[in-house]
């Protein structure tokens, strides 16, 4: 790197560090949004919380990656090893997911809980009771 | 007798990569599994519990306080990168101004961490309270231990015993700090992602 060449990193690096701060500011001012009032929004009121605010998170990630890190000009060892590294991940991600999707649907209980404001205390299921009583549980 | 470790400065043909920089990559891959789990078993408490949000609401999980401690993280990842660029430049006094900036916000959150966790004790609420700290524990407790592994580091680089390497081996001991960057960063960037999920979605 020659010394003009630093220089305008430096310009860089200061400009990603107030984008960062700035969405920052941004991230918390859209977790007030009431989503839930505009009904006139396709999808769930959660789907856009999310997506907003993951959205931001990942612009942020992008940024704090591909400057500060310097993934932008780097290594294609580094850009392998990452993405095998990042496909693991979603696959370790959708295993549990893709179970639990299907064991909320399962569970008879689950349905009657949703929406509830109070405590409730989870009543013990049935097969759990039947082992207790033959002591091989 | 001295022994030369190779490619501390020059690049690997085959890697393209001084050795060093391959293994902080290797390792912060290895990382993103270690979060990604956690991350994982975040969303399948979090969607398997209809009463998550009122634990949430109960926690008064402190926004203010976790939104100055992300300015407070992206402000020491910036004099980070600036301590690097110092090197760069060929100026040890100003790595070490730069530095001693990253170390003083690392203690800045951890202080502010610690107010935050008192504040959640005084109110009876510990990790076996309910998935919801548990989750919230664990998850900024694991990244609070990787500000402190970061402390130790750069601060054993901002000493003279750390940074001695500058007088025989300036390219070496700024590829060392590169490395420590990298580090750094990726515990930034961890934040970026926990605290909007833990405290704002």
């Amino acid at each position: 790197m020659s010394s003009h060449n630093i220089e305008s990193h430096i310009k860089v690096y200061w400009n990603v560090f107030f984008a960062l701060l700035a969405f920052t500011v941004l991230t918390v001012a859209v977790s007030y949004i009431p989503f839930e009032e505009y009904t006139f929004l396709p999808f769930s009121p959660i789907f856009w919380i999310l997506f907003v605010g993951l959205t931001i998170a990942c612009i942020k990630g992008y940024l704090v990656s591909a400057y500060f890190m310097h993934l932008n000009d780097e290594s294609s060892t580094i850009y392998y090893t990452l993405l095998i590294s990042v496909i693991f991940l979603f696959v370790l991600l959708f295993i549990p997911l893709s179970w639990r999707a299907s064991a909320g649907s399962h569970d008879p209980n689950y349905e009657q809980y949703v929406g509830q404001d109070n405590y409730v205390i989870f009543k013990e299921p049935e097969h759990h009771k039947k082992h207790d009583d033959h002591g091989d549980y | 007798m001295d022994i030369e470790i190779p490619y501390n400065v020059e690049e690997r043909k085959d890697t393209g990569l001084y050795n060093s920089k391959l293994g902080i990559w290797l390792f912060l891959a290895s990382e993103i599994m270690l979060f990604g789990a956690l991350f994982s078993t975040y969303i399948i408490l979090r969607t398997g519990d209809p009463f998550w949000m009122m634990h949430v609401k109960e926690a008064h999980l402190n926004i203010p306080l976790a939104t100055i401690n992300t300015a407070v993280l992206i402000l020491s990842s910036v004099t980070f990168v600036m301590s690097w660029v110092s090197l760069k430049l060929k100026d040890l006094s100003k790595f070490k101004f730069y530095m001693g900036i990253t170390l003083l916000c690392s203690i800045i959150f951890l202080v502010i961490k610690y107010f935050e966790y008192t504040s959640k004790f005084d109110a009876g609420h510990y990790p076996w309270t309910h998935n919801f700290y548990a989750v919230y524990f664990t998850m900024t407790g694991l990244h609070g231990l990787h500000i402190i592994g970061g402390i130790i580091v750069n601060a054993y680089f901002w000493l003279p015993v750390g940074n001695k390497m500058w007088n025989t081996e300036p390219e070496r001991f700024t590829n060392r700090i590169e490395v420590a960057g990298l580090y750094w960063h990726f515990v930034d960037l961890v934040w970026i992602f926990l605290f909007p999920s833990i405290y704002l979605l």
